[in-house]
């Protein structure tokens, strides 16, 4: 499906989760903080490109967790390594990851793409955070980024530019649903753990 | 709060206070001391390489550190779990089996 204009969260299939827990209290704040590290897609089954066996079994667990502390910090990692690279291009040809391009003032600009990645006429965008990334704002109700990366409206303001040079876009999205909207930790597993949809 | 890091296409990093060149910090370190986080509690993938790197450092730069195991999952290449249990041990990080024992850890 083609892919126009700015997606907002209910667009794309997400839908804020409760933000607390059943009781609407946080068992831990103070000078308590809960670092989640790399709970991302590309690091979770079954379709990860870099997939860690039973990384989608701890997604009830973390999301338990996420909404039992006051102060949480997400990390998301780029792993830009070759070995990566070669997988990708393997498996998707003419997909460029975005892991490999980022916007300066406004621009978009290939990012030292490897020998193995280039930019060609047909361009797959893979937000690989856009599940995380709702997950979340929906999970903490704010969020800062302090460094820069790919977001939905970042995509599409890509997707703009690249279509101006007259490269063919695609915007994939692959995501990890927030637990709430899909019944707890059960729901997830009944679901599989993970959900494609490609806009 | 959102820490991108592995930013650097020529340096991958494992742990979510630096990049792996162990010179360019995440700016995590600096938002937990101006939030007067003491604590950190850790989880996510992969137990062997991203969390244990980041509990080791948290560790380095003065946090208590608990991570919650059935909230990970390793990558567990041949000795790379043993090796981060012991490492995790060495450096005073604790690890409890889930969510409920976190409150006792702390």
């Amino acid at each position: 499906m083609a892919t126009r204009g700015v997606f907002t969260a209910r667009e794309l299939g997400f839908e804020r989760a409760t933000g607390s827990g059943a009781d609407g209290a946080r068992a831990f704040g103070g000078d308590v903080a809960l670092l989640v590290i790399d709970v991302q897609n590309d690091f979770v089954p079954p379709r990860g490109a870099l997939a860690v066996d039973g990384g989608d079994e701890i997604v009830g667990n973390c999301s338990e967790a996420i909404v039992a502390f006051e102060r949480v910090v997400f990390s998301q990692d780029y792993h830009p390594e070759v070995r990566a690279r070669a997988k990708i291009v393997r498996s998707w040809s003419s997909l460029v990851m975005v892991t490999f391009v980022y916007l300066r003032n406004g621009e978009a600009r290939p990012r030292r793409l490897g020998r193995a990645m280039r930019l060609t006429s047909r361009v797959t965008l893979y937000l690989c955070f856009a599940g995380t990334q709702q997950f979340c704002e929906s999970a903490r109700g704010e969020i800062t980024v302090r460094r820069g990366g790919l977001g939905v409206r970042d995509a599409n303001a890509l997707a703009g530019s690249l279509r101006a040079r007259h490269v063919r876009v695609r915007i994939s999205c692959r995501s990890i649903l927030p637990v709430a909207r899909h019944g707890g930790a059960q729901g997830i597993q009944r679901r599989g753990g993970l959900v494609q949809r490609v806009l | 709060m959102v820490v991108r890091k592995g930013y650097n296409v020529e340096v991958d990093s494992y742990s979510a206070f630096f990049e792996n060149d162990r010179r360019s910090d995440t700016g995590l370190d600096e938002y937990l001391k101006a939030e007067k986080v003491t604590r950190v509690v850790v989880i996510g993938l992969a137990y062997d390489f991203c969390v244990k790197y980041t509990a080791l450092d948290a560790r380095r730069l003065g946090y208590d550190v608990v991570i919650i195991s059935d909230c990970c999952r390793g990558v567990n290449m041949p000795g790379t779990m043993e090796s981060a249990e012991k490492e995790l041990a060495a450096a005073g990080v604790r690890v409890v089996e889930s969510l409920a024992d976190v409150a006792s850890a702390l």
